[in-house]
């Protein structure tokens, strides 16, 4: 049954009535209804917090106290010193290899585990996987310390064996135990990302493609690696900007030869220079949005095999 | 009749959205509320900020029980780090402990409030060099409730170490390669570096004094295996002989065989040391403030105070504990040898406190930290 509208009222030009468009307006904004929520926690823990350092990064500290005095000059602090700069790029190259070989190792496993394992495996590898996160993470770091330490698992196996004898330290306190414990702990990450698309990959297509003849190599080249596009730049995502940020892998198993720019960070904020921490907080960010537009067009599925 | 029902659905979901988002603020009102002051039984809880060897769960407990005040510790290991926290969030502690000079800082900066020692009953138990401390001593009244003392110096395991250390200097020798630990305490690390040089006052250091603190911690960071975050840690990597040398507090040799760890021997550095006198102040803007004599006043007990003695190991201002220690044959050779006996030997070292630039003492320690 169709509404009749009264005459007397005059036709709005938008096609509404005055009374109506509040309620057109808010039926406009119906659709970001969910949103609600998330952006009240987005904007009170994230955007109002990234807001306060960038406000801090440009101000001094003096006598322990904060000046509010406008300046560039901890950024230029931050740039001009080697040691700081050296210690952000070693972070980048840290990252990128733990980013690397995380998704080096996750790829066969998420593949073996699509292909040649029953469903019901599946999800009880899936679980291990996962099983690491029902603990802290503090707990997960340190337990490396019991593993690789000088008294620890590994030098009681290998001594056990005879291979080794003594208390022997394998790793720890150095770059390598940094970077063995950062791959262990993104791992599942980068698993669940790649999981969740091998999983719902047409396998059709590859043998299409292997009918068509192309070698095994190529069709994973050519057919599946487009297709995990995606997912790759997705994990690499997950797994790369958490590790830029990194303090306490590198507080527990790297010492003094395994520090990050987190830590240094750190050190700035324990020793009251907030803007200078804040300023070199504001740059690994700035450094995270530009990676981010970068992988944006990763993230681009229009289509996957385009050349 | 489809499209209606959709309409009511997303009015709803509007609707629970906006109650959602409304009640995230209240809800962090809410456990702001009970993060904080008086309950309605009577009880009240004293937000302290402080280190870990300053309490022991079963002895907050016990006072809680007899007091109706209960302390709620958040531990902190850098002053500087503790004195931003106030400044920052000042209505958030009512209580917070510092190092000697520090306590100086916070009274200048407006951040504590002196109290009246005479007032606190235990303070009767206290030796009475603690009560006159020249930089505690306020017209408005004592900075602080002293606690504890003790020099930072080199401890050493003899079975891992050929030539044992006998000075700040000696430590850069490369045949300590990885094998020294420290604590991760960038102010007091400058001025034990300033020591060795032998600069007389190492927490005010002119920048060449400071450029060469930093040489010295360049050559000291190869032997540097890490830099702990808390003090239980240089003692659990004593304990397990992770390190052979450790840059710690008195009464470290006990702590280190307590954790089931070898023998570790004290060396007094001969260039002299840095130290602290710690004590509990009372912040400004505490919402329960004037509840922390009556709380001081049950913590502060001489028979809590031995015990505290007995876990951490480092001597107390605390004279009538003192006196029991030095009673009982079991305590009395270690309340001897770390001079529970002795307070006014804490004057003698060099006391820890704000560095003259913080700035430049944090970017000179991390430039030799950093990669």
């Amino acid at each position: 049954m169709n509404t009749i509208r009264p005459a007397a009222v005059p036709a709005d030009p938008s096609g509404g009535t005055s009374a109506g468009r509040p309620r057109k307006r808010l039926k406009g904004l119906a659709p970001f209804a969910g949103f609600t929520p998330a952006a009240v926690l987005f904007g009170l823990f994230f955007i109002v917090p990234l807001g306060l350092i960038l406000v801090y990064s440009f101000w001094r500290t003096k006598d322990y106290s904060l000046v509010h005095d406008w300046n560039l000059g901890n950024y230029r602090t931050f740039l001009h010193t080697r040691t700081y700069i050296k210690t952000f790029l070693k972070t980048v190259v840290m990252g990128v290899l733990a980013t690397v070989t995380t998704i080096a190792l996750a790829m066969p496993f998420c593949y073996w585990l699509v292909r040649y394992v029953s469903k019901r495996l599946q999800r009880t590898l899936l679980l291990l996987v996962v099983l690491p996160f029902w603990t802290s993470y503090l707990l997960r770091v340190y337990s490396w310390v019991a593993i690789l330490g000088d008294n620890g698992a590994l030098n009681t196996v290998l001594n056990k064996f005879g291979v080794t004898s003594g208390a022997h330290r394998y790793l720890l306190y150095d770059n390598p135990g940094v970077y063995l414990v950062l791959v262990y702990l993104y791992f599942p990450f980068a698993v669940l990302t790649l999981y969740a698309s091998l999983e719902r990959f047409d396998w059709n297509l590859l043998r299409a493609a292997r009918d068509l003849g192309a070698t095994p190599a190529a069709a994973l080249r050519r057919v599946v690696a487009p297709q995990m596009r995606l997912s790759i730049a997705t994990a690499s995502i997950f797994v790369f900007i958490p590790i830029l940020g990194e303090y306490l892998a590198p507080q527990v198993v790297g010492g003094t030869k395994g520090v990050m720019i987190g830590n240094l960070i750190a050190n700035f904020f324990a020793g009251f220079l907030l803007p200078l921490g804040s300023a070199a907080s504001v740059l690994v960010a700035l450094v995270i949005v530009v990676l981010l537009v970068i992988f944006r067009r990763s993230l681009d599925t229009g289509d996957v095999y385009a050349a | 009749m489809e499209n209606d029902t959709f309409r009511t659905t997303r009015r709803d979901l509007l609707r629970n959205a906006a109650a959602l988002g409304a009640a995230l603020p209240l809800g962090g009102a809410l456990l702001a509320a009970c993060g904080s002051g008086s309950s309605s039984s009577g009880s009240t809880t004293l937000n302290w900020l402080t280190w870990s060897d300053h309490f022991a769960n079963d002895q907050l407990k016990a006072v809680g029980s007899k007091t109706g005040i209960t302390g709620r510790p958040k531990l902190f290991s850098d002053n500087a780090d503790a004195i931003l926290q106030i400044k920052q969030l000042g209505d958030a502690f009512d209580m917070v402990s510092g190092d000697a000079l520090w306590d100086v800082k916070y009274m200048s900066d407006g951040l504590i409030d002196p109290m009246d020692l005479g007032s606190i009953d235990a303070s009767k138990e206290l030796y009475s060099v603690a009560k006159s401390f020249d930089f505690w001593t306020n017209p408005k009244g004592y900075l602080g409730y002293p606690f504890s003392w003790s020099t930072v110096q080199i401890y050493y395991n003899p079975d891992m170490v050929k030539t044992p250390p006998s000075s700040w200097q000696s430590l850069t020798d490369p045949a300590y390669k990885g094998m020294i630990v420290a604590e991760n305490i960038p102010t007091d690390l400058l001025a034990i570096a300033g020591r060795a040089g032998g600069v007389k006052d190492p927490y005010g250091m002119s920048p060449a004094e400071l450029s060469t603190a930093s040489d010295f911690l360049a050559a000291l960071k190869p032997n540097l295996l890490k830099l702990a975050s808390q003090n239980n840690e240089v003692i659990q990597l004593l304990a397990n002989k992770s390190v052979a040398i450790g840059v710690t507090n008195l009464g470290s040799e006990d702590r280190v065989k307590d954790a089931g760890g070898p023998v570790v021997k004290a060396v007094y550095p001969s260039e002299g040391t840095i130290g602290f006198i710690d004590s509990e102040m009372i912040v400004s803007k505490g919402k329960n403030k004037e509840k922390v004599p009556q709380f001081l006043n049950a913590m502060e007990r001489s028979d809590y105070i031995a015990q505290n003695f007995i876990t951490n190991g480092r001597p107390l201002f605390n004279e009538s504990s003192a006196k029991k220690l030095l009673a009982d044959s079991k305590t009395a050779d270690r309340a001897k040898r770390l001079f529970m006996d002795q307070p006014e030997r804490a004057l003698e070292m060099t006391l820890k406190g704000p560095a003259g630039d913080q700035q430049a003492y944090t970017e000179a320690f991390n430039k030799v930290f950093g990669a």
